[in-house]
């Protein structure tokens, strides 16, 4: 395991590296070069040269890609243009958000795609199976940004069942831990604030969990299908066990290996849902962050953004593997 | 033996045989029959044909041209209440008073248009770069082994950008425009497109067609190009399909963050649908017409995908 | 009154048949072999015994099972309403379409298992039958240690927990010959050797003392020599312990060194039916015959070469229309494809109209 996990790390670094190398080529090659983005429009030549020696422009490529890497690791991407202020704290401010409502929106896919999934697997061939086939299907062909927009128009504008926009009710006093309001509410006592988080979570996360819910419901019923006809589940009824046990421990947790590996890479993927998602809501997550970024141009903080959200979800597959060498006993001796 | 035995003998095996004679039969054909008989690839079909049809069709069946503006007292800009549909505009008009109806029409075309090219784009870069890869490193040598390294881990950092970010940072180079669209999310797909022909050529190669190819002594070049690629092409082609449904969602997405056609004269559906987000509550009509549209076509490009991928698989087609 | 008393079972996977009236029994304590080649629809006999089947939708017309008594005439024609092509069943009734449509009566200790409800079967299914499958690495869980896989049945069954269920499990492993049993019992099935995988899976078959036990090809997927040591093993259980055995196999060889008496399977049908010895000494069916023309034999000189039965299991016509064994038969005649051959016979039974000539 220890070896398995080693190099693991080794590819992560590589990874990284890799990425960095892509995103350097990615700056350089914006239109007008970096110094273009930092200056106003208006901007003197002799402004222009100043930057590009403070920036390094003269210094050779390689040096440049040095300071670039080097001025990543220690997490400094400049000023965000719009706001002015560090991108680093710009995202650190907003991330809790970003990972509150992903956090959310996975645990509405995962708590009803796995038993849909499993249901629609037992009854194959049913309307059940049909209408979870179908829905799923449909679920990865709406536009997130118009499903979000369609619930809250529907729910909160018309209906007014639930609110519209932002993570809580204005004028509400909230004492920040971790940045994510349902659990810091829930742990310092102050419960009607964790309740107003939740109904503020409530459509964000609905409208960001549907291509997860598709995607695990059709991966889950697929799993099922394949670990139901395996020789061990006939093993397992031939041993005359009840019911519950042969569904836990001998097809769902066969059945849990490839769905773990596409919770992982959903995770990384609904960092960018959220962009569309929070855009819609204000939820004031790093997606509103990035979707103003986007419409104003703001490259900096664009690449700030993906470097952040690449980490992410590099990190997070790490993770997802070394959590599969755990579900999986044939890794983890393999390594 | 009687002659008259022997014929009863053959004909109650034939009886028996035929049956079974009806399921063989080459692969390709087989797999037609069964994509005929299968429910989602005939609803997918359809829908994609329908599809076609109206994007070919549409500049010369659309009622009205589709550009026109009709202002006046019926369109309120500024109290977010436009008419809706009626005899004379099926589907009404949008907030610049031009009918709704003739621009889903011929709107349908460049959201096609879209789709193809974006599709094409991934595809062909993909498809390059994974053939180049696969064929590197199993025919090319210890410098073919690099070239193959080199390519697929730049694939692989490549598919660790969530595919709508790759999308956003190529259109940030690029400036907003339907072009950058189609570019940008047609890039994004390249890594799946790589990843998919190198791992089906792989299979191919080691397979013992190939390895009989080679010990009568076929030039290995040939062997690529006739025996390899043309057995890897089947999930590379159903990927397409699917992706064509992922291209025209994502461009919307990106017109929608303001990546489109920053002109929305031409129609579009997914630059139409993010242009009426903004008279959601008062016009949800505005919007629900393009959204429609693209989750419909959308549909049936996945419907048709999985339904082909379905009868190439011969593991799912145990299942069914 | 035997232990076991398969009647008139029928086993059909949609339109078609696997199982097509098979009768056989099992005393008390005793080795029974079932012998057939791949597709004849001896797994699928065991797994109906066992209702391991997927539920079938029930027979789409309403049809009185053809009754195939022993005293039909020769050539009597049988008029079947059941339409069901006599097509290659799923092997090892592994069929993943629509369920099995299971008839007849397999009766146990008394009591028809076909007509339990699936929860009184599920009491009985590790406790008083068990069962032995062929391939020991895909049949144990991959992600469960072997001991869970053992102490799961002890708890079900014996309601044995934690540390007694352990012990009894350990004690099990070592019945079967496994060395270092309390260290075993942590470890997964791919860490085992083939062999060893196999004694796991006769552990859990024996754990809980059951009256009758299946063996399914139970060495098939091992080496040789491991077989040899499997066969040893199940058969000093079965000796020690009272068990029955009903040994399906396609091996002549290890019917011979085993079984207490034979059916040979044909196409879903027992073809001959005797006591090992007999069935050795005086084989009447033709392809009871073929298929000891097919092993080699020590005492036969070196260039003389084996008899392989010609065609595959593929290459048969209905029952109805005739002996489905008909066209692979060295011996055909007009009379075998006059309508259905009858099982004749008590002790020494075959199905096959031209015996006397043969004997």
């Amino acid at each position: 395991m220890l070896r398995y996990t080693v190099k693991r790390l080794l590819q992560l670094a590589v990874a990284l590296l890799g990425l960095t190398l892509l995103l350097f080529a990615w700056f350089k090659a914006l239109p007008g070069g970096p110094e273009n983005m930092l200056l106003p429009e208006n901007a003197t030549d002799q402004q222009r040269e100043a930057l590009r020696a403070s920036l390094g422009l003269d210094e050779p490529i390689w040096a440049q890609y040095a300071d670039f890497v080097g001025r990543a690791v220690r997490l400094d991407f400049g000023s965000s243009l719009s706001s002015g202020r560090p991108i680093a704290t710009e995202l650190a401010d907003r991330l809790p958000a970003t990972i509150e409502l992903s956090l959310a929106a996975m645990l509405i896919a995962v708590g009803l795609g796995i038993p849909l999934g499993y249901l629609a697997a037992k009854r194959r061939g049913t309307w059940l199976d049909f209408a979870a086939v179908s829905g799923s299907l449909l679920g990865t062909c709406i536009p997130i940004f118009f499903l979000a927009a369609m619930l809250k128009v529907v729910f909160a504008q018309e209906l007014g069942l639930l609110p519209t926009t932002f993570r809580l009710s204005a004028g509400s006093t909230y004492t920040e831990v971790t940045g994510l309001r349902v659990f810091d509410g829930l742990i310092t006592g102050e419960f009607d604030v964790a309740w107003d988080a939740v109904v503020h979570l409530v459509l964000p996360a609905i409208a960001l969990s549907s291509i997860p819910l598709a995607v695990i419901v059709r991966i889950t019923r697929a799993s099922v299908l394949d670990v139901v006809g395996e020789d061990y589940v006939r093993t397992a009824d031939a041993k005359g066990l009840k019911p519950s046990v042969i569904r836990g421990r001998h097809v769902m947790r066969n059945a849990m290996l490839p769905i773990a590996t596409i919770i992982g890479l959903l995770l990384g993927s609904l960092f960018a849902g959220a962009v569309l998602t929070e855009s819609v809501f204000s939820f004031g997550g790093i997606g509103s962050f990035v979707y103003q970024a986007t419409t104003e141009r703001d490259y900096p903080a664009l690449m700030g953004f993906i470097l952040v959200i690449a980490v992410f979800y590099v990190v997070i597959n790490l993770l997802v593997d070394l959590s599969y060498g755990l579900l999986d006993p044939r890794v983890r001796v393999r390594s | 033996m009687t002659i008259a035995r022997i014929e009863k003998l053959d004909r109650l095996i034939e009886a028996s045989v035929s049956a079974r004679e009806a399921q063989t039969g080459s692969l390709l054909r087989q797999s037609l029959r069964r994509l005929k008989r299968s429910p989602m690839a005939v609803t997918g079909g359809v829908i994609v044909g329908l599809f076609v049809v109206v994007a070919v069709l549409g500049p010369f069946i659309a009622p009205y041209d589709p550009t026109a503006q009709t202002w006046g007292k019926e369109v309120f800009l500024n109290r977010n209440i436009f008419p809706g549909p009626r005899a004379e505009n099926w589907f009404g008009l949008d907030h610049l008073g031009r009918d709704m109806f003739s621009r889903m029409i011929v709107g349908a075309r460049q959201t096609l248009l879209v789709g193809i090219v974006a599709t094409l784009i991934g595809f062909v870069a993909g498809a390059a770069l994974g053939g180049v890869a696969a064929a590197a490193g199993t025919f090319g040598g210890r410098w073919g082994e690099r070239v193959e390294a080199v390519i697929m881990r730049t694939v692989d950092v490549a598919l660790a950008i969530p595919m709508l970010l790759l999308a956003l940072s190529v259109a940030a180079l690029l400036g907003p425009s339907l072009s950058t669209v189609m570019i940008a999310v047609g890039v994004a797909q390249i890594p799946i497109f790589a990843r998919l022909l190198r791992g089906s050529m792989l299979a191919q190669a080691h397979s013992d067609y190939v390895l009989a190819a080679i010990s009568l002594g076929v030039p290995k070049g040939r062997i690529v190009v006739s025996h390899i690629l043309p057995n890897s092409l089947g999930p590379v082609i159903v990927q397409a399909t699917l992706v064509l449904a992922t291209a025209i969602i994502e461009a919307a997405a990106l017109s929608y963050l303001g990546l489109g056609n920053p002109d929305p004269g031409s129609p579009e559906w997914g630059t139409m649908l993010a242009d009426a987000q903004r008279f959601l509550s008062g016009a949800p009509q505005l919007a629900i017409y393009p959204a429609v549209g693209i989750i419909v076509t959308a549909l049936g490009f996945t419907l048709l995908g999985e339904a082909m991928r379905e009868s190439l698989d011969p593991r799912l087609r145990r299942q069914e | 009154m035997a232990l076991l008393e398969v009647e008139d079972l029928r086993v059909a996977f949609g339109n078609s048949t696997a199982v097509d009236g098979v009768s056989f029994t099992v005393e008390e304590g005793k080795i029974v072999g079932l012998v057939g080649e791949s597709g004849c629809g001896k797994s699928v006999t065991s797994l109906a015994v066992m209702g391991l089947l997927p539920k079938g939708r029930g027979p789409k017309r309403s049809k009185q099972p053809v009754q195939v008594a022993a005293a039909e005439p020769a050539g009597g024609v049988v008029k079947a309403a059941v339409a069901a092509p006599q097509a290659v069943p799923a092997t090892g009734g592994r069929s993943r379409g629509g369920g099995a449509d299971v008839s007849g009566r397999a009766v146990f200790d008394g009591t028809d298992l076909l007509t339990l409800t699936p929860s009184a079967m599920r009491r009985r299914r590790g406790k008083d039958i068990a069962m032995v499958f062929q391939d020991p690495l895909s049949s144990l869980n991959p992600v469960v240690p072997v001991g869970r896989q053992i102490t799961e049945v002890l708890e079900r069954h014996r309601g044995l927990k934690g540390a007694k269920a352990n012990q009894e499990a350990a004690n099990l492993l070592d019945r079967v010959g496994i060395p270092d049993p309390t260290r075993r019992l942590k470890e997964y099935p791919h860490q085992l050797s083939g062999g060893m995988r196999q004694r796991v899976l006769i552990a859990i078959a024996v754990a809980c003392a059951p009256r009758l036990l299946i063996a399914d090809e139970p060495t098939t997927a091992l080496d040789v020599t491991i077989q040899a040591q499997i066969l040893e093993l199940l058969k000093d259980l079965v000796d020690h312990e009272g068990t029955a055995l009903l040994m399906i196999t396609h091996d002549l060889g290890v019917v011979a060194g085993m079984c207490d008496s034979v059916n040979v399977l044909y196409s879903g049908r027992v073809v001959e039916s005797a006591p090992v010895r007999e069935l050795f000494a005086r084989p009447t069916h033709p392809y009871t015959i073929g298929l000891l023309g097919s092993i080699p034999k020590l005492d036969l000189p070196i260039h003389e070469p084996l008899t392989p039965i010609r065609g595959s299991i593929a290459d048969v016509i209905r029952w109805r229309d005739g002996c489905a064994f008909a066209p692979r038969c060295d011996r055909v005649a007009e009379a075998c494809v006059e309508g259905e051959p009858a099982l004749v016979g008590s002790l020494h039974a075959h199905r096959c109209v031209l015996a006397e000539e043969i004997a």
